[in-house]
């Protein structure tokens, strides 16, 4: 049925509201700041056959994988055995969950007249799903039982009434399990929010109109995705990076593992052929595929059609090549607690490959990596249990007009919020002690990289662990563009109470003591353009501000800094520059390279 | 004697005057001027004609200071922080609001690093001090902001929401040795943790401080030049008014004041006519406004954004689309059709304006409609195409193949379920059901459209208040003062000492009282609410529930069930056997002004009077109907007039639809009472 624009419109303002109604329930009534503040969750309203009709921003990396969800239920408990009221939860990675362990999508259908027609689903980042170390997750896992307690699609509620049983089997599983049923039970409350807003438009505008405005809005999303895909010259571009693999620090399982991405822009369509990613690992770096399609997506969004809402009708003119057994499709049972690290960058990669195409759309490498920590132990206040997950924010890379943002989340991470130090002071034993800028951080360049930021906790009156799982710190550091230089990476660094200093990037569960101090420190972004075109006086703003030291001023751009009155020495500046372009090609030269031009 | 209200707009100043002897209202409207926003405030007041020491109460808002926050002219301002924590401020929450943008850019802080200084001191979060504050540092900073000439300082330390102690240290030796600059501390402003928003706060404050004095004097000055003698009442963004000098020390508090004067007038005039439950609803060029009045107060929210800037201060909860009379309809490379956000603004407007917009507007679409009379657009005084309109609509209706008619229609439905959308979200959402609510509509293109508003969400009533295009300013004229504190204060419901919590509640009336002092308010007139924000422990939001000014422990089992109560209300769930903890205490603090009396229309009979009616007009209606409208002006209504729908109303700055199943009668003040028959 063709539906008149107006009632269209009308149609699709009213799902993206639904939709964002999810949200707003979620946020409010959750428990774990992972939720409430970390942002650390997507929704979105999608039709009987799992196509997302309208999304609402959190995490993008999990937008795509929910629409998989849909079809695993309809799979494992099948189509006719769903009914009205009906509630459905999983977090398996290889069955619904398709992320890892501590994601758990909750998804409602909408029936009407007996027959589903739509669904509201939401997945959300719980504290603790069990596993052999509190938070989910792991750097040295090598299966994915040890990652977790995992559900199939199951149902959470039966037609309405609350499965008491499923309930008790999530709380025996948990170590706090107060926290993660409080959780779930706000997810419950905004899927049914969510499906019931869906049925109401049908109600009022009527089951045809209805569905035909759902196909019109998939096919307007087609169009403005393919008339995006146009401005973007026809070529094959392609770009590399190495992640510095997993494990322990100090007790390895994988090295560095390739990926690649071969970006194919044909007209009014684009392929993301991964053909040359490495082979599946043996620790937790590993993909299940419908995460690499919805990092796939993610990274075509943004360089197709970054300012308009998204729905399924705008990744049609998109193929995704995966090669089997890779990781970035990994294998049942292969471990992948850390499947974030590859996906972040994907985005990053493509940006990169389409350096040449578009120049004036790209920004050097980001920090790119969640930098995901938790820290888990007794309260000595309160004689609870408590973990705490977090991500830090790092540097962006320089774009083609200004420099890079200073501490935002990854991209990945979407709209994520930080834990204020105040709201920590209260909840966790522990004092923080800085949150600060790190001086020379972001990469020298034109458009100079973002700054990555540090944040140390002081461990007070209890023994506590710690996890985390830093990547891109050895083999891909923030990469610059067009001659930048690269972003200073992430580290994370434990000052021990007898005055030793340990630099980790990846470790599971590593003990701390009281009075140890953790200390976050997060990578810069690359530079864009050569750091000798840079203007001097901008360069003296930076020190004046102290984002650049005098040092690396004279370094890296080549410009003498009178420090005691804070004045650009010009003659000593063009000498020096001088002196350095005959070193260095005048323009530096990207390194990706452009295969063909079709 | 006399109460006048100026109301500060991008292009006129509004002025409303009453008569507190008889009652009768006198408006005016002047152009403002931006240069110094006071001169065209003196000048809305002149027109009234009368000697300012006849006036017993002038209330002012003013967009001085969400001018200098968005234009970037606010003063040069420092930032005093705990060590290691100078990049709050520039750091933010790390979020980025826009997923997909590669290139996004977040708000640039209003102070640069290198005048953000750092303080060795250090409070914990239950208030006992770590580490003493170094004097040694201080001195530093004196002879550096002294150097750089800085005119304003904000000092935000951690943690110093459970103690200020510090901060007042640094606040007395500042005021000391740097008479020359004005200093904002953050605990002054809210005890409330959330270092980076409280920062921002703080900062923005300090900003704005040194420009509004400078306004502020240079007004009273004006104002006193013309023999007026008292206090110089300022709106603020919570829906009440403070004197100008306590603005001049918390100027943040007057940021959203005109729209907040809208939603306050709008509670007033509902509570006037027997009205608890009210949603304001304020359209104009480019945006409508709305805001939800429950129990006779606009709700408040502390989560708001100026240019992307946290602010941790109550603000009446506006919500606000980009759906105003010049709003754009567009078709997008797909083919959609949208209504706004771009408007044709003033400039140049509608294309029926004829000042060179072509881009179809709802201006347009209600004059394609038959709804706008083109001979009697504002009152006559300008002229307006409706060829142009028609043309412009054109556009849209090509594309689809529709009549140009239908394609006006089509917009204004679009623009209406947009707004409809938004009123849902503000009561639904919250639990409340729109059938107990009355909409007050005004702005130039209020009256247009809620009509049909109410009507998609089975509103039973609209009134249209008498000069709905100064209404913000009659708002101010009916506000009362208002200060609201607010404390965080983090303990478990059940076992928080009953005694701590009111020591906590008389500090925090304190600082409400303290100021009332200054504003010359008599005790008798102080009303004082108490409020607790709650949630279950473990979640981190919290909801607002009544609280007692005298707290015992048999007072605890009735606020966790309050609270229950809202968690279901607002979310659809509940866990009342879970345990409660306290986050926030709040004092919010009202000072009684005396109510002028509103004047009364004279009395007609239920018909109009013939010359009230001044002929038909038709209107399209949809499926290609047209239907015959009766045309009123309402200056001829008389009180007791009842015009049954479909009609329109109109008066030169609006126009009123009566819809075909709907009747207008007019309210002895002249109101219009709109309800579904």
């Amino acid at each position: 049925m063709k539906v008149d624009p107006i009632t269209l419109e009308v149609i699709r303002n009213r799902l993206i509201a639904a939709s964002r109604d999810i949200r707003r329930t979620v946020e409010r009534a959750a428990y774990s700041p992972v939720l409430y503040e970390v942002v650390d969750f997507s929704c979105g309203i999608f039709d009987s056959e799992a196509n997302t009709i309208a999304e609402t921003p959190g995490l993008p990396s999990f937008l795509g994988s929910l629409g998989y969800a849909i079809k695993s239920t309809y799979h494992t408990i099948g189509r006719e055995k769903l009914k009205p009221g009906d509630v459905v939860l999983c977090n398996d990675p290889y069955n619904g969950g398709g992320t890892h362990c501590p994601d758990i999508v909750v998804l409602c259908p909408a029936f009407y007249e007996g027959k589903i027609y739509g669904w509201a689903a939401f997945r959300g980042h719980t504290v603790d799903m069990g596993g052999i170390y509190p938070g989910g997750w792991y750097s040295n896992t090598t299966s994915v039982f040890q990652e977790g307690f995992r559900l199939p699609p199951v149902k959470i509620l039966v037609e309405g009434e609350p499965n008491e049983d499923v309930f008790r089997l999530i709380g025996a599983n948990s170590r706090v399990p107060d926290a993660v049923l409080g959780d779930i039970r706000a997810m419950i409350a905004a899927v049914r929010t969510g499906s019931r807003r869906f049925l109401e438009a049908i109600e009022k505008y009527g089951l045809g109109v209805m569905l035909g405005a759902l196909q019109q809005i998939l096919d307007q999303g087609e169009r403005m995705s393919r008339a995006a895909i146009r401005c973007i010259p026809n070529g094959i571009y392609s770009a590399e990076a190495f992640l510095d693999g997993d494990g322990n620090d100090d007790m390895p399982l994988d090295e560095e593992l390739r990926l690649k991405v071969t970006v194919i822009v044909e007209d009014d369509e684009i392929t993301l052929d991964f053909t040359g990613t490495d082979q599946q690992s043996r620790g937790p770096m590993n993909v299940p595929e419908p995460s690499t399609i919805c990092a796939s997506r993610y990274a075509f969004k943004i360089v197709t059609t970054p300012n308009l809402p998204s729905n399924e009708g705008f990744f049609r003119p998109l193929k995704i090549i995966i090669p089997e057994g890779s990781l970035l499709k990994a294998q049942f049972p292969a471990a992948c607690a850390m499947w974030p690290t590859p996906t972040n960058v994907i985005p990053d990669l493509v940006l990169k490959a389409l350096a040449p195409a578009i120049p004036d759309r790209v920004r050097a490498g980001h920090f790119g990596d969640c930098m995901a920590n938790f820290i888990y132990g007794t309260d000595p206040r309160t004689g609870r249990y408590y973990v705490c997950a977090e991500g830090d924010a790092g540097g962006y890379g320089g774009k083609p007009d200004e420099d890079g943002e200073c501490a935002l989340f990854c991209m990945n991470l979407g709209d994520t919020y930080n834990v204020p130090a105040e709201v920590e002071e209260v909840r966790f034993p522990w004092r923080v002690e800085r949150f600060e800028l790190i001086q020379d951080s972001g990469g020298a360049g034109r458009f100079r990289g973002g700054l990555g930021a540090r944040r140390d906790y002081w461990i007070i009156g209890h023994q506590a662990g710690l996890t985390v799982t830093t990547d891109r710190v050895n083999c891909c550091p923030p990469w610059g563009l067009f001659g930048g230089k690269d972003g200073r990476p992430s580290i994370t660094v434990v000052y021990r109470n007898d005055g030793r200093e340990e630099r980790w990037r990846k470790i599971s569960n590593l003990p701390l003591a009281p009075n140890d101090v953790v200390s976050f420190e997060t990578g810069g972004g690359g530079g864009y353009g050569s750091p000798l075109e840079r203007a001097p006086e901008r360069v003296l703003q930076d020190v004046i501000n102290g984002y650049v030291s005098g040092e690396k001023a004279r370094e890296e751009y080549g410009v003498v800094i009178e420090e005691n009155q804070m004045i650009v020495d010009i003659k000593a500046t063009n000498e020096m520059r001088r002196k350095k372009r005959e070193g260095f090609p005048r323009q530096g030269k990207c390194t990706v390279q452009k295969h063909a031009q079709t | 004697m006399f109460r006048i209200s100026t109301d500060v707009g991008g292009t006129f100043t509004d002025g409303v005057m009453l008569d507190e002897d008889s009652g009768a209202l006198s408006v005016s409207k002047v152009l403002s001027t931006p240069q110094n926003p006071a001169i065209g405030t003196v000048r809305s007041v002149e027109k009234f004609g009368i000697s300012l020491d006849e006036v017993s109460f002038f209330v002012h808002g003013t967009t001085v200071v969400i001018n200098a926050l968005i234009e970037g002219k606010g003063a040069k301002t420092s930032l005093i922080t705990t060590r290691g924590f100078r990049d709050v401020l520039e750091i933010g929450r790390s979020n980025r609001t826009e997923m997909y943008d590669a290139l996004y850019r977040k708000p640039r802080p209003l102070v640069p690093r290198y005048l953000r200084f750092e303080v060795t001191e250090r409070i914990a979060a239950d208030g006992e001090i770590l580490v003493p504050l170094n004097a040694d540092d201080l001195a530093m900073i004196i002879d550096q902001l002294r150097r750089e000439g800085v005119e304003s300082v904000a000092v935000c330390f951690l943690n110093a929401y459970a103690n200020p102690d510090h901060e007042q240290q640094v606040g007395q030796h500042l005021r000391e040795h740097c008479p020359g600059i004005t200093v904002s501390l953050s605990h002054n402003i809210t005890r409330r943790y959330y270092e980076y928003e409280r920062t921002s706060t703080t900062v923005q404050n300090a900003y704005v401080m040194p420009v509004v004095q400078t306004y502020l004097r240079s007004l009273e000055q004006q104002l006193a030049e013309r023999r007026f003698g008292r206090d110089l009442q300022i709106m603020q963004s919570n829906g009440g008014v403070m004197t100008s000098a306590v603005a001049r020390e918390i100027p943040i508090a007057m940021v959203e004041s005109g729209p907040a004067a809208g939603a306050i007038g709008a509670a007033q005039l509902a509570a006037l006519l027997g009205y608890e439950n009210v949603i304001s609803y304020d359209m104009g060029g480019t945006t409508a406004k709305t805001s939800i009045i429950r129990g006779g107060l606009p709700e408040t929210t502390d989560q708001y954004l100026v240019e992307g800037r946290p602010l941790l201060l109550p603000v009446v909860d506006l919500r606000e689309i980009g759906a105003g009379g010049g709003s754009i309809a567009w078709i997008d490379e797909a083919g959609a059709l949208h209504v706004g956000p771009q408007s044709a603004g003033a400039d140049p407007g509608p294309a029926c304006y004829m000042a060179g917009g072509s881009e179809p507007t709802v201006t347009d679409a209600n004059l394609q409609l038959g709804i706008l009379d083109p001979a009697y657009f504002l009152g006559g005084e300008m002229e307006i195409s409706p060829q142009l309109a028609q043309q412009a609509i054109e556009k849209i209706a090509s594309r689809f193949g529709l009549t140009a008619d239908e394609a006006a229609l089509g917009i204004i439905k679009i623009v209406n379920t947009n707004m409809a959308g938004l009123l849902q979200s503000m009561t639904v959402k919250r639990g409340y059901d729109p059938r107990e609510f009355a909409v007050v509509a005004f702005g130039g293109a209020g009256p247009i459209h809620a009509t049909a508003i109410a009507r998609e969400l089975s509103i039973p009533t609209v009134i249209v208040p008498v000069f709905p295009g100064v209404f913000s300013a009659w708002g101010m004229l009916m506000a009362d003062l208002r200060h609201d504190f607010a404390r965080t204060y983090i303990e478990p419901l059940n076992g928080a000492d009953a005694t701590k919590i009111n020591q906590m509640f008389r500090d925090l009336e304190r600082q409400v009282k303290g100021l009332f002092e200054r504003e010359n308010i008599e005790n008798e007139n102080i009303v004082l609410t108490y409020e607790m924000d709650l949630r279950y422990s473990g979640q981190e939001h919290t909801l607002g529930v009544p609280a007692p000014a005298k707290m015992t422990d048999a007072d605890k089992e009735g606020l966790g069930r309050a609270f229950d109560e809202a968690h279901y209300r607002v979310y659809g769930h509940n866990a009342p056997d879970e345990a409660k903890e306290i986050v926030s205490l709040k004092v919010i603090g009202i000072g009684k002004v005396k109510k002028p009396i509103l004047q009364a229309l004279k009395r007609g009979r239920q018909n109009p009077a013939a010359q009230a009616k001044i002929g038909k007009r038709r209107v399209y209606v949809g499926n290609g109907r047209y239907q015959e409208f009766s045309i009123y002006r309402r200056d001829r209504l008389l009180a007791g007039n009842v015009i049954p729908g479909p009609a329109i109303i109109e008066e030169p700055t609006a126009t009123t639809v009566v819809e075909s199943d709907q009747t207008c009668s007019v309210d002895q003040y002249g109101n219009l009472v709109i309800s579904l028959s």
